[in-house]
């Protein structure tokens, strides 16, 4: 993930080495409830991306309707 | 406060999705009282083009330069502020505080002149003193607050005007064009975007009356205004139209230090915030990076049974690829409102490595702003006992970039 921030924390930038190393280390583990957490937050991130994106595309197309 | 209109701060789950729209209202631009406030340490020729500039193509403005008690035995300086006193002697006002009271409390020390002299200002620009604006910027950014009695403040969109210098600036030249993204998808989201960037922003004179003006000794005053609006049950958002560019620093030093504010100054504003609303997005944003912070420390110290089911596995990934996928096709859809690209710009995006690099800059900063936030707090709780550990933990962090105390990059900038 690049550029995507999320106010002042830089969600996506900051998540996106997080992440992979979190994975990497999920896949060499094995810890069935770790993996079940991991997969919830990937989704709460997929899904803040997403309505983010809707977002700009309904805010994008507002602005083009009024310019 | 008299509106004439409620501002309850309310929670509205749909705009997640759905973006709420402003209600529209009538307005003359033509009868508005505009002021504008450039607060300054360093000014530069650049300082001298803004004042010029805003004179220039806006019949109406009065210009407010503050000078924040810099040093006068510089006669560059003294004679940069005598040039930009000359643009107008009617419109343009040099203003110099009795102490450097930084950046909020030069804005408070014009907002008292002007408080004082015109009793109803209709729109207060903030201005940064190394913004460069078109013809049409102030116009646009003050009917885009004017248009909505629910706005309190509207920004500008940043550009970088020093993209082309080395690879640092062609990185924050892709960065802002992402911030500016974000401010247009965080309209009518909650009380809208996150931040009311200091470098060009309009504040409708009777909301920033409202809240107080700005709060002093805070790192990043912009952010914290703009919580302060929100909870107020004023609205935010960004002018498309707006443009205006900035100068962004060159060395790795500067933008580290510059990015120590940022996240620690944004770790201070949450964490005094009095509506969790009115900072939602950096709410989530801590959220997920503290979870997956929390997660690897966990898996770095758990045994595992080996008994993840390969579906799980396949599903994240799965997730993760689709998301990188959206989102990367989205960076590249956004290049097409970057005006001022070139061919580096487009490899370095394509490439994603500099980028991928660059968040790695960005974590380190946000990392260390929550040790130096536990640190700062432990040193408050303390007051008084003035210990060697505290005082050598203040000299690490203060080396590493991280203070409570600083006028950003521009203070140490020489003329």
């Amino acid at each position: 993930m690049i550029n995507f921030n999320g106010g002042t924390v830089s969600l996506g930038t900051s998540i996106s080495p997080l992440g992979a190393y979190a994975g990497y280390l999920l896949m060499h583990s094995g810890n069935f409830w770790l993996a079940v957490c991991f997969l919830a937050l990937t989704t709460i991130y997929f899904s803040i991306v997403l309505a983010m994106l809707c977002r700009y595309i309904i805010n994008y197309r507002r602005s083009m309707l009024s310019a | 406060m008299s509106t004439g209109i409620s501002l309850t701060p309310r929670i509205d789950i749909r705009s997640f999705l759905v973006p709420t729209r402003h209600a529209a209202s009538p307005f003359s631009y033509d009868a508005t009282h505009l002021f504008a406030i450039i607060p300054t340490y360093a000014p530069s020729e650049i300082t001298l083009k803004l004042v010029r500039d805003l004179i220039l193509w806006n019949e109406r403005i009065i210009v407010y330069v503050v000078d924040d008690c810099s040093p006068q035995d510089h006669s560059e300086r003294a004679r940069l502020f005598q040039k930009i006193a000359a643009v107008s002697y009617h419109r343009v006002r040099i203003l110099r505080t009795p102490e450097n009271k930084l950046k909020a409390g030069a804005l408070n020390h014009a907002l008292a002149h002007i408080e004082a002299n015109a009793p109803s200002p209709d729109v207060i620009l903030t201005l940064d003193d190394d913004v460069v604006i078109e013809r049409h910027t102030v116009k646009n950014l003050v009917c885009a607050l004017l248009a909505s009695d629910s706005l309190g403040a509207v920004c500008s969109q940043c550009r970088v005007f020093n993209k082309n210098v080395n690879l640092l600036t062609r990185l924050q030249g892709l960065e802002y064009l992402g911030f500016n993204a974000i401010r247009l998808a965080d309209e009518g989201f909650f009380h809208g975007p996150l931040v009311m960037h200091g470098m060009l922003t309009a504040f409708r004179g009777s909301a920033l009356r409202a809240v107080g003006g700005f709060l002093e000794g805070h790192l990043i005053e912009d952010y914290e205004v703009t919580t302060r609006l929100k909870e107020a049950g004023w609205s935010v958002k960004s002018a498309p139209n707006a443009p205006a560019w900035t100068v962004v620093p060159e060395k790795l030093s500067q933008l580290w230090r510059q990015r120590t504010r940022w996240s620690y100054g944004g770790i201070t504003v949450v964490a005094r915030a009095v509506r969790p609303s009115a900072v939602i997005q950096d709410i989530l944003g801590h959220f997920v990076f503290l979870s997956t912070l929390l997660m690897v420390v966990v898996l770095l110290f758990s045994k595992g049974s080996g008994l993840v089911p390969p579906l799980i596995a396949e599903i994240i990934i799965a997730i993760s690829l689709l998301q990188l996928l959206i989102w990367y096709g989205f960076q590249l859809w956004l290049m097409r409102h970057y005006s001022e690209k070139d061919t580096r710009d487009w490899l370095i995006r394509l490439s994603l490595v500099p980028e991928f690099m660059y968040s790695y800059l960005q974590t380190a900063a946000l990392l260390g702003s929550y040790v130096f936030h536990i640190f700062a707090s432990l040193k408050r709780r303390n007051r008084g006992e003035r210990s060697r550990l505290a005082t050598m933990g203040t000299r690490l962090f203060r080396a590493l970039g991280y203070s409570e105390r600083s006028w950003g990059t521009r203070a140490k900038r020489s003329l």
